[in-house]
């Protein structure tokens, strides 16, 4: 059985940035059931990574084979169509329609990706049930706080039963209780089997949470780690990366 | 200032879209209003002009000449107070034939003409301005008016027949003369000249004409009071007819009013389009601008400034659109008003009417500046941090109930969203639906408007049953017309039409009368009101007489035709049949009473058909028919096919319209395009989003096409009734101008069908406005949008 996501030799040029490509040759490996964590300075492709891995952009060369599938040719439809049923997707500004109430914004999802009215609302309702916020559900996005914001859009990214849950710097916007919470709810989908790539330039987090740490500077992988358990420290982290630039 | 100055330069450079559909909104719109000021201002001078210049006849008598003669006709005008007098001229109407035909004998093209016997063209009264050639001399001389040339291609040196007499008298057109009598050539009677001394030769039933001049202007009484001391004065069935100024003033300017009437519709349509399309523009840019607003003040604009940048900012493109408008409206009005002029050989007015174009040129700039000013001035008023949270408010802060309705109708999710976004902006969609709906209601009239003059020629032209009609000359007599139709298998039905006048007390203009003789019932002349005549005593007559005379259907009166006393019970109102002329050129010849030529007959016993209504079997070959008729008696019979007629006025003003239905259309257009791309632009997150979550481009493509589908089938179902509804009215008030009362198949020319699709055309219109923005909106990068958090 092939890898769920497989990078190689990535690089990604934008239009304008033609000397520093965003990124410059990453090949990676994730299997599912993984709880990756990405991580590097502000400007160093952690976005565009991620960006690449939802179909949401091209690499300029390279592969970006998920579940066998090449992302680099798929046409604009059928990149939507991956998008809808392969990934689950979670911004750091929450990016809920405004116009839409709670249950609204998670049911629309599933009507894209072709569920029925009926369907699409059981299954939102039973997210929300499980991330806690039923009694937000007629509410509009505008009232909710910013940790309730991001559970919705979780929800909603949830909805398909996606491949994978994408969240870039899902944390960054919200307090740190909330981010916490936010946290404990990735680890606790991951548990039960849900593959989750995380963006984030917060150490700390990614020690706690992840299972694999990769970091990016300036478009490059430097670094990738396996780590023991979740229990590991950030200080963990570090001495991992100094024995294996020692070794 | 300075700061202002930058900042605008920058705000344009940068919305440059904007900014051109602002200019070119207001380039369709300031040409519109200027093509119809232009013309209101224009096209009610030309007839005032000419009949001072031409020193035109206040009243104009025709005599009997059997009954007075010219010594007594020289003291009326001390009778009746005119200050200046032309005449006595000798006058007689009487058919020409005329045309190429005329030289291989027979079967040309007549026409009757009114001739009178003039020695020159200089007079105190009715001065004649000669436009071409010369002024008669001698025998077989000819002149006639610039418009009858023109209208049968008549050159100087071209020849004619005079068909009174059986000699048949050829004469050479030496000049071309114009004539504020004559309004248009195209509908009711010509004049045409010759020496006095040969008048009487033309034709045996002469009489005379006089033209007097008063040395003030007579109101419509003070000419009856004095046509009634005309007639007290003289003997009885001297007066045969007249004609008044202000009625032929009513005859020129009355088709003038009804194109101007349409056309101040129509302006004031896509006025009130363009002013919806551009206060939706500004405040939609007003509303983007929220969030630069709050950074400007932040900076240190003050609010005047703020709203001084908005309105500079609106100004410049609404200038550029009026530099270009304003002049193609002008140019557009040059075919019609140099139309109107032509006919009475005025000098070609310049229609650039500076006074029209700056007052368009304000009107648009007023329109634009408060669609600027007052969401400016609430932006200006805002705090920089209030402005700029109010930016970045979601757009859920201001949800419309409307919207959220639409959104949650059980439709493929794209569809409903696109459908809940047009309304989430309630004025937005509003003042969008608004241009839209003018736009479809304009199409409705457009083509309500001819549908309902093609129903009415055919009304006029009715006798819907007749196949023929045969008129025969005056020295032709009737027994023999009868006798040739008789003679003619095919013929199933003749109805002969006398003319007559008929005075009626209390109105001083005698009534035309049509006396029939047949079975006229079934002529198929619409009666509106009550029932046709059904024998002798009994008359059918037009709204106008019921008026003037002050009747009811049911009552009786005594009338006298020729001098002579006559009771007539009024049994119904028709709808004027028989003139032409009357349908665009509301005149007293709307004032019509029909009649059995047994009544005519009491009053005048000698009354003899001129006209014939001719039915033939069914099956049998019309033309060959007419071949027939003419061939036995090609001088003095002249047969037509009763087919249909072609108006070339409402053609015209038809084509007109319809150039001014596709400018609304467009503007409704790019009303839907503006609000599309202003919807777009403030959503382009939301769109970015949804295709994050897997929307593809033609599923967002579908979304933005709803939001138009939605306008347009609001616009179009509210156009459709208010299209119908200003049908309704314009034909009402045309039947008021023209004195009758119009048959209601006039007004229901619109099929369910037919309106459906003009709906569509609402929603084809929105659609074709939304096809940019919606690839626009399509093509959004994901990444990128929401790469700039
Ligand atoms: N749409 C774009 N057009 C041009 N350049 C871009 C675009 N998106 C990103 N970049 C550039 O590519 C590089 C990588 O950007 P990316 O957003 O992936 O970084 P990041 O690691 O997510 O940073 P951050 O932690 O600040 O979010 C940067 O130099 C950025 O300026
Ligand atoms: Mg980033």
């Amino acid at each position: 059985m092939t890898r769920l996501i497989e990078l190689s030799d990535v690089r990604k040029l934008y239009d304008g940035g033609a000397k520093h490509p965003a990124l410059n040759g990453v090949s990676l490996g994730v299997e599912r059931g993984e709880f990756l964590a990405v991580m590097g300075p502000s400007g160093s492709g952690k976005s565009t990574l991620l960006n690449l891995v939802a179909g949401l952009d091209r690499p300029t060369s390279g592969r970006v084979l998920v579940n066998g599938r090449d992302l680099g040719r798929a046409g604009e439809a059928e990149l939507a169509r991956y998008r809808r049923s392969g990934v689950g997707f979670v911004f750091q500004f929450f990016n809920l329609l405004g116009s839409l109430s709670v249950l609204e914004n998670v049911m629309v999802a599933a009507q894209l990706a072709g569920s029925g009215t009926a369907a699409a609302r059981q299954r939102a309702r039973e997210l929300l049930a499980q991330l806690g916020i039923t009694d937000q559900a007629a509410r509009y996005p505008a009232r909710l706080s910013g940790g309730q914001q991001q559970r919705v859009a979780i929800a909603r990214a949830l909805v398909n039963r996606p491949l994978m849950l994408l969240a870039d710097e899902p944390t960054g916007a919200l307090d740190s209780r909330s981010g916490e919470q936010v946290m404990e709810l990735l680890v606790e989908l991951n548990s039960s089997g849900q593959t989750v790539l995380l963006v984030t330039h917060d150490a700390k987090l990614a020690a706690r949470y992840a299972g694999r740490v990769v970091s990016l500077v300036d478009g490059r992988v430097a670094d990738d780690v396996v780590l023991q358990a979740s229990t590991a420290s950030p200080a963990e982290v570090v001495r991992v990366r100094v024995e294996e630039v020692a070794g | 200032m300075n700061a202002v100055i930058t900042k605008v330069l920058g705000d344009l450079r940068r919305r440059r879209l904007q900014a051109a559909v602002i200019a070119f909104v207001i380039f369709l719109a300031s040409g519109t209003t200027t093509l119809g000021l232009t013309l209101l201002q224009t096209s009610s001078h030309p007839w005032e002009r000419a009949f001072e210049a031409q020193r035109g006849a206040h009243l104009t008598v025709l005599f009997d000449r059997h009954k007075v003669d010219p010594e007594q006709l020289a003291r009326t005008p001390g009778l009746i107070g005119a200050s200046q007098v032309g005449g006595p001229w000798p006058w007689v109407e009487t058919s020409y034939e005329l045309g190429a035909h005329m030289a291989i004998g027979g079967g040309g093209f007549k026409f009757p003409l009114i001739t009178v016997g003039r020695e020159s063209p200089q007079a105190d009264v009715e001065l004649l301005r000669l436009v071409a050639g010369r002024w008669v001399r001698g025998p077989g001389e000819i002149v006639i008016t610039r418009s009858f040339a023109d209208l049968n291609h008549i050159r100087l040196g071209d020849r004619m027949r005079s068909l009174g007499t059986l000699e048949r008298r050829a004469l050479v057109v030496v000049g071309e003369a114009s004539d504020v009598d004559e309004a248009d050539s195209e509908f009711g009677t010509q004049f045409a000249w010759v020496t006095e001394s040969q008048l009487p030769l033309l034709a045996p039933d002469w009489g005379y004409k006089m033209a007097y001049r008063f040395p003030y202007a007579p109101s419509e009484q003070e000419l009856r009071a004095k046509l009634a001391r005309l007639q007290m004065a003289l003997p009885a069935g001297a007066v045969l007819a007249s004609m008044n100024y202000l009625l032929l003033q009513k005859v020129f300017n009355g088709g003038n009013q009804i194109a101007l009437t349409f056309f101040l519709a129509f302006g004031i349509f896509a006025l009130l389009a363009c002013a919806a399309t551009v206060a939706n523009l500004v405040i939609g840019i007003v509303i983007a601008n929220y969030r630069e607003i709050g950074v400007m003040k932040a900076v240190g604009f003050t609010p005047l400034q703020v709203v001084g940048t908005l309105v500079v900012q609106m100004q410049l493109p609404t200038l550029a659109g009026c530099l270009f408008g304003v002049p193609a409206g002008v140019a557009l009005s040059v075919p019609l008003v140099d139309r109107e002029t032509a006919s009475l050989a005025l000098p070609p007015e310049p229609p650039f009417a500076p006074v029209m174009a700056l007052a368009t040129l304000l009107a648009v700039m007023t329109v634009v500046l408060l669609a600027t000013v007052v969401p400016g001035l609430r932006a200006g008023r805002l705090s920089a941090v209030g402005a700029i949270s109010m930016a970045t408010a979601p757009s859920g802060g201001r949800r419309s109930w409307l919207g959220s309705m639409l959104r949650r109708l059980p439709l493929p999710r794209p569809l409903a969203l696109g459908a809940g976004d047009a309304f989430a902006r309630p004025l937005r969609a509003g003042l969008t639906a608004l241009a839209v709906l003018v736009g479809v209601a304009t199409l409705v009239f457009a083509t309500g408007l001819p549908a309902s003059a093609r129903t009415l020629v055919d009304i006029a032209f009715a006798h819907r049953s007749t196949d023929v009609i045969l008129q025969r000359a005056n020295a032709y007599p009737d027994q023999k017309v009868m006798a040739t139709l008789a003679a003619q298998p095919e013929t199933a039905l003749v109805v002969g039409l006398a003319g007559a006048q008929v005075t009626v007390p209390g109105v001083a203009d005698p009534i035309t009368v049509n006396a029939y003789r047949g079975d006229s019932a079934r002529l198929g002349i619409p009666v509106i009101r009550g029932r046709w005549f059904s024998g002798r005593g009994e008359v059918v007559a037009t709204r106008a007489v019921l008026e003037d005379t002050h009747l009811e259907v049911g009552d009786s009166i005594e009338g006298l035709i020729s001098g002579q006393p006559v009771l007539l019970l009024l049994v119904g109102e028709v709808f004027s049949a028989n003139n032409t002329a009357a349908l665009l050129r509301p005149t007293a010849l709307a004032r019509e009473m029909e009649m059995d030529l047994s009544t005519l007959a009491e009053a005048v016993p000698e009354a003899q058909p001129s006209y014939y209504f001719v039915t033939i079997k069914p099956g049998s070959d019309a033309n060959a028919y007419i071949r027939r008729i003419q061939a036995t008696e090609p001088d003095f019979l002249d047969a037509t096919e009763n087919r249909d007629q072609t108006v070339s006025g409402i053609g015209f003003l038809n084509s007109i319209m319809l150039v001014l239905a596709a400018v609304l259309a467009l503007i409704a257009a790019a009303g839907v395009f503006n609000t599309l791309l202003l919807n777009t632009r403030e959503r382009v997150r939301d769109t970015a989003v949804l295709k994050a979550l897997g929307m593809t481009p033609a599923q967002v493509l579908v979304m933005v096409a709803a939001g138009a589908v939605v306008l347009g089938v609001a616009g179009g179902l509210l156009g459709i009734p208010a299209g119908v509804g200003v049908h309704r009215a314009m034909m009402q008030g045309f039947a008021n101008l023209l004195g009758n009362d119009l048959p209601e198949s006039v007004f229901r020319v619109f099929s369910a069908p037919g309106l459906l699709l003009l709906a569509l055309a609402g929603v084809a219109v929105a659609l074709v406005g939304s096809l940019l923005p919606a690839r626009w909106a399509a093509m959004t990068r994901v990444a990128e949008v929401l790469h700039s958090e």
